[in-house]
């Protein structure tokens, strides 16, 4: 009887218990998302809920950096020519390299007769400057071995150089079509320039003789040393700058005499990378950038890199990484951000560059790409701006035609949301540059005008997170 | 007994748990909507019981109705409700507007401790908060750059409570219920980019708590052998919930950009006043009908608390008074055993119309509906289902607001068994 009540209670408190239960797994069900318009809800940023407001007005303050050095060995890429620039000055670029020991010498024997001495170069199909110009490359023999001048130097900069033979060894004059690839000698992308033949000669008998000098290749530097390639810079012999593969190489032609003549060559490659860069100067004088050369010469601190405002420079900012000329960009009255109405944070911040139109063409390009990196009062590249895909490049809109809607544009956020906290006048700034390996190949440049140039156009285009409270 | 309290205690714990799946657009104004339905035996005659009397079944439609119960019996009570409700309107987007959800609704038990004094207490729902809207957002200071704002409500307010009725010279019964609302509505609000990808989102956590006192009366007798009456009344004053607001504004990586705690203030709660008659022929058949109204149009809630609770604050809507007329009719199947009636099962209809306390873009919000019943009470176990149905019309669906058809089934679970003496059981 005990047991009978004691089931009974089991199986009403059963029937009490179990609908809780399934109701209360029914109701872990997910919430269907229905969209009900927005009708009920406010569309505007003027309540008090948080919004998001958007500021354009910050002032940017422009000037231009000259960097003294900048590696420019090891590019892969020889930057020959000189060409005058309206904004930029003029700018001439040469390379130096280091030749290799004669490669296929055992075809040579007493028999061979020595025909001619050419080097060959191929065109990278970069320039930059007119191309319908005639050019003339001379070819030099270095008076020294190319190696380090301190212990502490472990490249070659833009300034480097060594001294070289006055009388160049030859020269030619080419014209080059890059983008098809082409040259006026009909040699596909080769420019070709003949050797003297004494120097074939001399370098034909060693081979013979098998000497000592063109198998160990310390020998072989020390007794050719290395040569520079560089342009004439008078007008009808000059006026752009080519790009080339760094693999030159010096072709001795020779042929077996016999019944049957056969004609062979050996060839001296280029050696080590690293032994081959490219010195280029620049003459800034009667451009806007003359400012930079006299900043540069009358700084103070000479570990700080020369800067002059664009006030001093046509109202306008600079940049060409393969002369040493960067932009900056400082934003001084970031530090107000954080007493705007309502502010919260930063949402984001975008950064939108607009060259003056007519400071750039096919022939003066501009960058297809430009880092900011950032720099303090001691103009020092730091690391670059980066957002959540990785380092920003502007991504360059170009429109030659189009007035002022050719743009590189960054997203800053990151950036702003660390300097908005600084407080005080802000003194740290933007470095624009060409990326790695651009900065040192590449002559395109761009100009951007300041606040109180009518061309102006750099917006810094702030979102931030509003609250009234 | 022990085990009912085990059960019970399981169940408090399970309302707790429970969440709402359902959609209320409606709920976004105000503290959300407010419950109307008490998920009992009135479910099927659509919750019309200010003039309900039982002795079985907890009404609590009116405090003043628990004197009624059984001597010597203890009862405990659960409910559930599952809704499916269809929403439309010129802004719902068709391929997506229906929603479904069963939320644990209810937990009260009562108790005769003497002849004329029933007591009960319960866990009932008081309003509650459930939305989800999208909304462009213009950025402020640029032309025609647009965001999207995401808004979603949850919570609600729970009322426990206690209430008391004490009957008077057989024909008059006085209540009160003493309750305690708690709850806390959160609101959110998160700005996304155009492709719906977090920019920063705002929480709002409103904490609202305060007694709360509701009254009762029923006045009840025979005309004649045949017919039963009962008039009833209920009443509540005008009361503040305090008010807590707690905001956090963060990152899409959840951390804090923004925190604050605002001061604390009131939201008033209105005069509520009901009445209600009930007509009983032959103990089996009766006809029944209330009229409720609530004062919101004199309740003056003004400050930030109102702002933030009506996140629509520039939005064409006001709060006015409401009001609600019902009726029912329900037949009972009883017995007579040993010359007592026995209630084996009964049959319920009901409508209803109501004017809600909101009123979007110049329209006041209604609401109108009917429901049907059945019960049933165990022969074997001490236990009684009641099940309703109930469809209804919130609402209307136009170019600025939305129409929500719903269907609701309810089932409400009584327990009752002997409490203290061990007699007898009578069923």
């Amino acid at each position: 009887m005990r047991m009978t009540e004691k089931n009974d209670l089991k199986r009403y408190q059963l029937g009490f218990l179990l609908p809780v239960v399934i109701m209360f797994f029914l109701a872990a069900c997910q919430k269907p998302s229905i969209d009900f318009g927005a009708s009920f809800v406010n569309n505007n940023s003027n309540s008090n809920n948080t919004s998001v407001i958007q500021i354009d007005t910050f002032t940017a303050r422009l000037s231009t950096v000259l960097v003294d050095s900048f590696p420019t060995a090891a590019t892969g890429s020889m930057l020959l020519g000189y060409y005058h620039d309206n904004l930029f000055g003029s700018v001439t670029s040469s390379s130096f390299l280091q030749m290799g020991i004669p490669a296929g010498t055992s075809g040579i024997n007493n028999q061979s007769v020595y025909d001619s001495l050419v080097l060959n170069m191929r065109i990278n199909k970069s320039f930059f400057g007119d191309t319908t110009l005639q050019q003339r490359y001379y070819v030099s023999q270095l008076n020294e071995i190319i190696q380090y001048p301190y212990s502490t130097q472990y490249t070659y900069y833009n300034n480097s150089g060594f001294s070289y033979n006055a009388s160049p060894l030859g020269f030619t004059d080419v014209t080059i079509y890059p983008t098809r690839g082409l040259t006026s000698q009909a040699l596909d992308d080769t420019v070709k320039i003949d050797l003297p033949d004494t120097l074939g000669q001399h370098l034909f008998e060693m081979i013979q003789n098998v000497s000592d000098t063109v198998k160990n290749l310390n020998s072989f530097i020390a007794y050719f040393r290395g040569l520079t390639i560089y342009p004439d810079t008078t007008p009808g012999h000059s006026g752009t700058l080519y790009g080339f593969k760094d693999t030159v190489t010096i072709r001795l032609f020779y042929h077996q005499p016999g019944i049957y003549t056969t004609y062979n060559f050996i060839d001296i490659k280029f050696n080590n990378k690293s032994n081959q860069f490219n010195r280029i100067t620049a003459d800034r004088s009667g451009t806007p950038l003359a400012a930079l050369t006299t900043a540069q010469a009358s700084r103070p601190n000479p570990l700080i890199h020369a800067e002059a405002p664009s006030s001093q420079m046509n109202n306008a900012m600079y940049v060409q990484s393969a002369t040493g000329v960067q932009g900056k960009i400082t934003f001084p009255s970031l530090s107000t951000v954080p007493a705007l109405p309502g502010y919260l944070g930063i949402l984001r911040a975008q950064l939108i560059l607009k060259p003056i139109v007519g400071t750039f063409s096919p022939e003066l390009a501009l960058p297809p790409q430009l880092i900011l990196s950032q720099t303090d009062v001691n103009n020092q590249l730091g690391s670059p701006i980066t957002s959540t895909g990785g380092v920003e490049y502007g991504s360059l809109y170009i429109d030659y035609n189009g007035a002022g809607i050719t743009t590189y544009s960054y997203d800053i956020t990151n950036y702003i949301k660390q300097q908005v906290t600084l407080g005080g006048n802000n003194t740290d700034g933007l470095l624009i540059s060409l990326p790695s390996p651009a900065n040192a190949t590449s002559f395109d440049r761009a100009v951007f005008g300041d606040a109180t140039n009518k061309n102006y156009n750099i917006t810094l285009n702030l979102y931030y997170i509003s609250l009234p409270h | 007994m022990k085990r009912t309290l085990s059960i019970i205690i399981l169940s408090v714990s399970f309302l707790q748990l429970e969440a709402q799946t359902n959609n209320s657009p409606y709920s976004i104004f105000g503290i959300g909507d407010i419950e109307d339905s008490y998920f009992n035996r009135t479910s099927g005659l659509s919750n019309t019981g200010i003039a309900y009397r039982s002795s079985r079944y907890l009404i609590n439609n009116n405090p003043a109705s628990y004197s009624a119960l059984d001597n010597d019996f203890f009862t405990g009570e659960i409910a559930g409700c599952a809704k499916l409700i269809n929403y439309s309107g010129a802004n719902v987007n068709t391929n997506s507007n229906q929603s479904f959800d069963i939320t644990f609704k209810k937990v009260i038990l009562g108790i005769k401790p003497s002849k004329h004094w029933g007591t009960s207490i319960g866990l009932v729902p008081f309003s509650s908060q459930n939305y989800v809207f999208n909304s462009p957002l213009s950025v402020n200071g640029t032309s025609g750059v647009i965001a999207n704002q995401f808004f979603q409500g949850s919570g609600g307010i729970n009322k426990v409570y206690w209430g008391n009725s004490y009957e008077f010279f057989h024909h008059l019964s006085l209540g009160v219920n003493v309750s305690y609302l708690f709850g806390s509505l959160q609101q959110k609000i998160i700005i996304q980019d155009p492709n719906q990808v977090e920019l920063v989102s705002t929480n709002n956590n409103v904490n609202l708590t305060n007694f709360y006192f509701d009254y009762g009366m029923q006045f009840y007798g025979k005309v004649g052998n045949k017919w039963d009456y009962v008039l009833g009344a209920t009443f509540a004053n005008k009361s503040p919930l305090n008010v807590e607001i707690s905001q956090t504004v963060l990152n899409p990586d959840s951390s804090l950009l923004y925190s604050n705690i605002f001061p604390l203030s009131t939201f008033n709660l209105p005069t509520s006043l009901g009445a209600g008659i009930s007509l009983t022929y032959n103990k089996r058949y009766t006809l029944l009908a209330d009229y409720k109204y609530q004062g919101w149009g004199s309740v003056n809630n003004t400050g930030y608390i109102n702002s933030l609770l009506n996140q629509t604050n520039y939005m064409n809507y006001s709060i006015q008074n409401s009001n609600k007329i019902s009726v029912g009719f329900e037949m009972s199947k009883k017995k007579s055993i040993y010359n007592t009636l026995v209630e084996f099962a009964y049959y319920q209809a009901g409508f209803y119309y109501s004017n809600s306390y909101l009123n979007v873009y110049g329209q006041q919000i209604r609401d109108i509906g009917g429901t049907l019943g059945v019960g049933v009470n165990s022969k074997r176990t001490p236990l009684a289902y009641a099940f309703s149905v109930q469809y209804g019309v919130k609402g209307v669906a136009t170019t600025q607001l939305i129409q929500e058809k719903y269907a609701g089934f309810t089932l409400s679970i009584s327990y009752r068994d002997f409490w203290l003496t061990k007699g007898r059981k009578f069923f």
